[in-house]
């Protein structure tokens, strides 16, 4: 079964004249530790698709479905739950708590869910694993750009979520620190299943995918595997089709 | 719970220095309030002994009719009378002293029991000591008068007396009130009695009552008793005394909640900016899975401890700052008032609401916000915004403003006191609202005046101002309602003033007025028999003279002040100041049958209007009485009065003493002969003084300067901490734009620049809380001066034109003062670090 399947989603802002249809009629499945970028020009509703499925937002019609439960009419607290349990994310900018250090940052998730007794121990097991052992005690303004992000993939992992969605997660970073967080989300997919939905606008973070799913006005425009025989090319196609380049 | 309690330990701990500005905002809050509501009690107190130490605790005084003394006996049957406490016989007499030997030509000797007089009156004795039950001659003396005599404790003071003369040993000095007339010294009743050569007669019988009796009972059984003979003085509701202390009352229970409503903005203001920079921590708590109750939780947390830290060190900061003021205005209120400031007062109640209001109020400001960010969804509060990008105003609270305005302008045309005196605060309210949508305009045109003075500088303050129209708007607000509250303070103040002086001035035409010693208690006075009135108009240059008489009416179980006029006279050398249409033709109507004239504040309290019938309590019984006219005089502009004939007051009130003169001289007469010529008769008149009413009108104006001195130190009291309230603000918005300093100095902004930018922002902040502040003052103290015009003090609103200037000046020094501060802790940021900042 798939992990999120969204069915014909449709986002639009506001009413009237001013009214931005963001998402139209949108679907799309992703597979358990399947590693999906979704990428397309600014403004064609990436990040309004994840928001959807992280059910941080709600949408105007359609499904979204997670571990096969709908959850576009669930109540905030239950959302809420969900993301607290099911659900891993990085975002771009705002990531970490800037009153805490790297550990109590990574154990957050847990600690909100009343598991603190094992939280630190188990945020300090994947401060390791995302190589940031040694800077388990620093705050937020003592780490790099590179090294808070990673703190913040310790904190999407830390739940073991079947799901972690990343909004341009390197999109604030240099390119060496991107490769690195690229390929923690490659192993996040390859070594501990999960299912990783990731926005960028990178082509060489995307490479980094199994599939790469081009978007442009709101809607699907192209859906490709990375890898394989003429993959590259294909990528190159879709990618002019979706008129990055 | 646990997590709230986690991430608000960590919040207050990581950020000290914003959680320091935060429980400052907390700690100012509580002094203000606290800090007033412990110099309230102790200025009411003092103000009341200022007023109660020539009377103090007097109840009722009992004098004969006639002004002569009257056999001691009556003092038994005074103190018979079931209800009265205590009961004090004294003979009071005035004494001219040698005029070869001192400057001051009188004294009123008062011949007193020290034993019941001092259960009557507060002596402070200054030096040596007073009166004693065994003593024979010996006096007790004003230490002003003593200096003015030259005489100190051990001296000799001679008396002239019924066998020439007899020497007096001055054994005390006292602290006095500075009451304008002649000065009282004490001697004990018998030596009184052999000096004037009086028997054993007395003048004056002081009693007080048991606590809890019917005031109004006792009085009719010892006027029963005595009959009409004597003459009842009787502290009621009508009384000077006891409508100035209301009055004072109410003006510091305006004070009281200006100070709450000020300390409420300031924390509210704070935790608001607070909130609002944390939004994204918010959306990422949210969207990482922080339930709204995490969110909550938190801020509850904060605000408990910061709220129980901050009204705990702002009860010490209030409760010192009260200590230090009333010290530091100590000397200034024995030097003018004569009085001096007791011990500060704190109350259990104080404690408690301060308590009570500064958690409570830290928790609601905390909590009102932080509910509503936690409503937002996480994907709002997460929207990336690298620097603070400019946000539009919220329209809404721009139509809600508009409409509140509205309203008030409504209000202040309805012409009903209470409806201006609400419209005033609503005005407030409504600019409050109205402010984030006014900022860009107002801005746009304050910094038209600034930019020339900061050039680029000044281009960037600017923006930085609109582009945060909210938090711009509430450091606005903040400045706009101290200053405004200051501004209606001395607007109400000098109104006050102005209205006093103008009534002085209107009221009394006359050119000379003669006053008994005290017009305090209108009941024990002295009078005078219609020959006084006669010789005086016998003075050669002596035009039209008038006198007024007074009797004590009951209505509704409390007295009422009946004034005697002469019709005929009065209007030409005193006027009334008419409201309700009256005109000076309902003078001439009191000749006419029983009509009255009553004042401003009997006509408001009692609904009273002209042609209304007015039933009055009278020694002939019940009598009705027409009103022909509402208008106000000096004299009696803070009691409840009623003007009738002196024909009416006879009949009805067996009242024919005349207790007051005004009078003019004839058109070229030199004035000061004149003077000269009724100074000869009044000789003989101890019991009165005649004052030149220029000279009359210094002595009054002494007293209300020194009158003001005590509302301005009120008035420093609410400024103060405002001014740290602003510092306070900037500070937290410099913070909050901690990066973008930081990148501006990285592109090559000098520490110079960055400094002026500040300044330039703080001055546009303090610019713009000006002017709305002075808007908001002028409306807000013309509010305040119809509402106590109307309740307590007729007066008329006197435009603050001086006191605008001042809080003008003082706004902006505010916006210098205010940036000195976070302009440094702005260029002392190390650029580095600045932009990790968040
Ligand atoms: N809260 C919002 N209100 C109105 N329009 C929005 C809102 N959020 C996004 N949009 C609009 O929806 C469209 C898609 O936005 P977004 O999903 O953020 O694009 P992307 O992430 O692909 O750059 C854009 O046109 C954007 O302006
Ligand atoms: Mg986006």
């Amino acid at each position: 079964m798939s992990i999120v399947e969204v069915r014909e989603l449709t986002k639009i802002y506001g009413t009237g004249e001013t009214a931005v249809t963001a998402l139209d009629h949108v679907s799309l499945s992703v597979e358990a530790g399947e590693f999906v970028a979704v990428m397309g020009p600014s403004g064609c509703g990436k990040s309004t698709l994840l928001n959807l499925i992280g059910g941080l937002d709600t949408p105007t019609s359609g499904a979204v479905l997670i571990d096969g439960t709908d959850i576009s009419g669930m109540k905030d607290d239950d959302l809420t739950m969900l993301r607290r349990r099911r659900i891993g994310f990085v975002f771009q900018f705002f990531n970490l708590i800037p009153v805490l250090d790297a550990t109590e940052n990574a154990a957050l998730p847990l600690t909100l869910d009343g598991k603190g007794g094992e939280a630190s121990a188990r945020a300090l097991d994947w401060l390791g694993k995302v190589g940031l052992a040694d800077r388990a005690r620093n705050r937020p303004d003592q780490l790099s750009g590179g090294q808070q992000q990673r703190v913040a993939m310790a904190r999407a992992l830390v739940t073991d979520p079947a799901l972690v969605l990343a909004d341009e997660p390197t999109g604030n970073l240099d390119s060496h620190s991107a490769e690195e967080i690229s390929q923690l989300l490659r192993q996040a997919s390859d070594e501990w299943g999960r299912a990783i939905v990731m926005v960028t606008h990178d082509p060489k973070v995307a490479m980094h995918a199994q599939r790469i799913v081009l978007m442009r006005d709101g809607a699907i425009v192209d859906d490709v595997k990375v890898g394989g025989k003429g993959g590259q090319t294909a990528i190159r196609a879709a990618m002019e089709k979706a008129g990055l380049l | 719970m646990r997590v709230s309690l986690k991430l608000a330990w960590r919040y207050l701990w990581g950020r000290k220095l914003r959680t320091a500005l935060t429980t400052l905002a907390v700690v100012l809050g509580v002094a203000v309030l606290f800090g007033m509501n412990s110099i309230l009690p102790t200025f009411l107190a003092t103000f009341q002994k200022s007023l109660l130490t020539s009377s103090g605790k007097v109840d009722l005084s009992v004098s004969s009719e006639s002004g002569d003394t009257f056999t001691s006996a009556v003092l038994a049957t005074v103190g018979s009378v079931a209800g009265i406490d205590v009961a004090s016989p004294s003979l009071h007499r005035n004494a001219a002293l040698p005029a070869n030997k001192f400057d001051v030509g009188q004294v009123s000797v008062a011949g007193i029991d020290p034993a019941s007089a001092m259960k009557l009156h507060d002596y402070t004795v200054v030096q040596g000591r007073f009166l004693q039950s065994r003593d024979a001659n010996v006096v007790v003396i004003p230490k002003d008068l003593a200096t003015q005599l030259k005489v100190k404790i051990g001296s000799d003071l001679t008396l002239p007396s019924s066998v020439g003369t007899t020497r007096f040993r001055v054994v005390g000095l006292l602290n006095a009130p500075n009451v304008p007339g002649v000065q009282e010294i004490y001697v004990p009743l018998s030596a009184a009695q052999t000096l004037f050569a009086d028997g054993s007669n007395i003048s004056l019988i002081e009693a007080s009552y048991r606590a809890g009796v019917d005031r109004a009972q006792i009085e009719s059984v010892v006027q029963r008793k005595l009959g009409y003979a004597y003459r009842l003085g009787a502290l009621d509701s009508g009384s000077t005394i006891y409508s100035s202390l209301q009055v004072a009352q109410y003006a510091m229970s305006v004070f009281g909640i200006f100070a709450l409503v000020m300390g409420g903005f300031i924390i509210l203001n704070t935790f608001r900016t607070v909130v609002s920079e944390r939004r994204h921590d918010i959306g990422m708590l949210r969207a990482i899975g922080a339930s709204r109750g995490v969110i909550l939780g938190m801020f509850l947390v904060e605000s408990v401890i910061q709220g129980v830290l901050g009204t705990a060190l702002g009860m010490m900061l209030g409760g010192g700052f009260a200590i230090w003021l009333l010290k530091a205005m100590a000397p200034l209120y024995e030097s003018l008032l004569r009085v001096s400031i007791g011990g500060i007062i704190f109350t259990p109640d104080n404690f408690i609401s301060a308590a009570a209001l500064g958690v409570g109020i830290t928790i609601a400001s905390a909590l009102l916000p932080a509910l509503s960010a936690s409503r937002i969804t996480p994907m709002e509060a997460l929207r990336p915004a690298v620097g603070e990008g400019a946000q539009e105003a919220n329209g809404r609270g721009a139509a809600i403003g508009v409409a509140i305005v509205l309203l008030s302008i409504a209000a202040l045309l309805s012409g009903n006191a209470r409806v201006v005196g609400l419209g005033a605060f609503t005005f407030l309210v409504g600019m409050v609202f109205l402010a984030p949508a006014a900022i860009a305009p107002v801005t746009d045109w304050v910094a038209g005046v600034f930019t020339p003075l900061f050039r680029g500088e000044g281009t960037l303050a600017r923006s930085n101002v609109t582009r945060n129209p909210g938090r711009a708007a509430a450091t606005v607000s903040a400045i706009m309602i101290s200053l405004a509250i200051v501004l209606a303070t001395l607007g109400l103040v000098v109104s006050i003033f102005a209205a006093f002086l103008g009534y002085l001035d209107k009221s009394l035409g006359a050119d000379f007025v003669v006053i008994p010693q005290s017009l305090i208690l209108s009941g024990g006075n002295v009078g005078a028999r219609p020959k006084l009135l006669n010789d005086m108009r016998h003075t050669p240059g002596v035009g039209v003279v008038t006198s007024l008489r007074v009797g004590v009416a009951k209505r509704d179980g409390h007295a009422l002040n009946v004034v005697g006029i002469d019709p005929n006279t009065y209007l030409h050398v005193a006027t009334f100041e008419w409201t309700q249409g009256g005109s000076d033709a309902a003078v001439a109507q009191l000749a006419q049958g029983r009509y009255a004239v009553v004042n401003g504040v009997f006509a408001g309290q009692n609904q009273l209007k002209p042609g209304d019938a007015l039933k009055l309590e009278t020694p002939q019984g019940i009598k009705t009485y027409r009103i022909s006219g509402v208008g106000n005089d000096y004299l009696n502009a803070k009691l409840a009065t009623v003007y009738i004939s002196h024909e009416n007051l006879a009949k009805d009130f067996n009242q024919t003493v005349d207790l007051l003169f005004l009078g003019n001289a004839v058109p070229g007469a030199d004035k000061v002969r004149v003077q000269a010529s009724l100074g000869k008769i009044f000789a003989q008149y101890p019991a009165f003084k005649l004052y030149s009413t220029s000279e009359w009108r210094t002595s009054q104006t002494t007293i209300f300067d020194s009158t003001i001195g005590l509302f301005y130190g009120l008035v420093i009291a609410l400024a103060l901490p405002s001014l740290l309230a602003l510092i306070n603000t900037l500070a937290i918005s410099v913070l909050a734009r901690t990066r973008e300093i930081g990148m501006l100095r990285a592109v090559g902004a000098t520490q110079k620049q960055i400094r002026r930018m500040v300044m330039a922002e703080s001055l546009i902040l303090a610019s713009i809380g000006t002017i709305f502040g002075v808007v908001a003052g002028i409306w807000l103290g013309y509010g305040l001066t119809t509402v106590t015009s109307t309740f307590a003090y007729p007066m008329a609103y006197a435009f603050p034109t001086a006191s605008i200037v001042l809080v003008a000046i003082t706004g902006m020094l505010f916006g210098v003062l205010a940036a000195v501060i976070p302009s440094r802790q702005a260029t002392k940021m190390d650029v580095v670090a600045a932009l990790h900042y968040e």
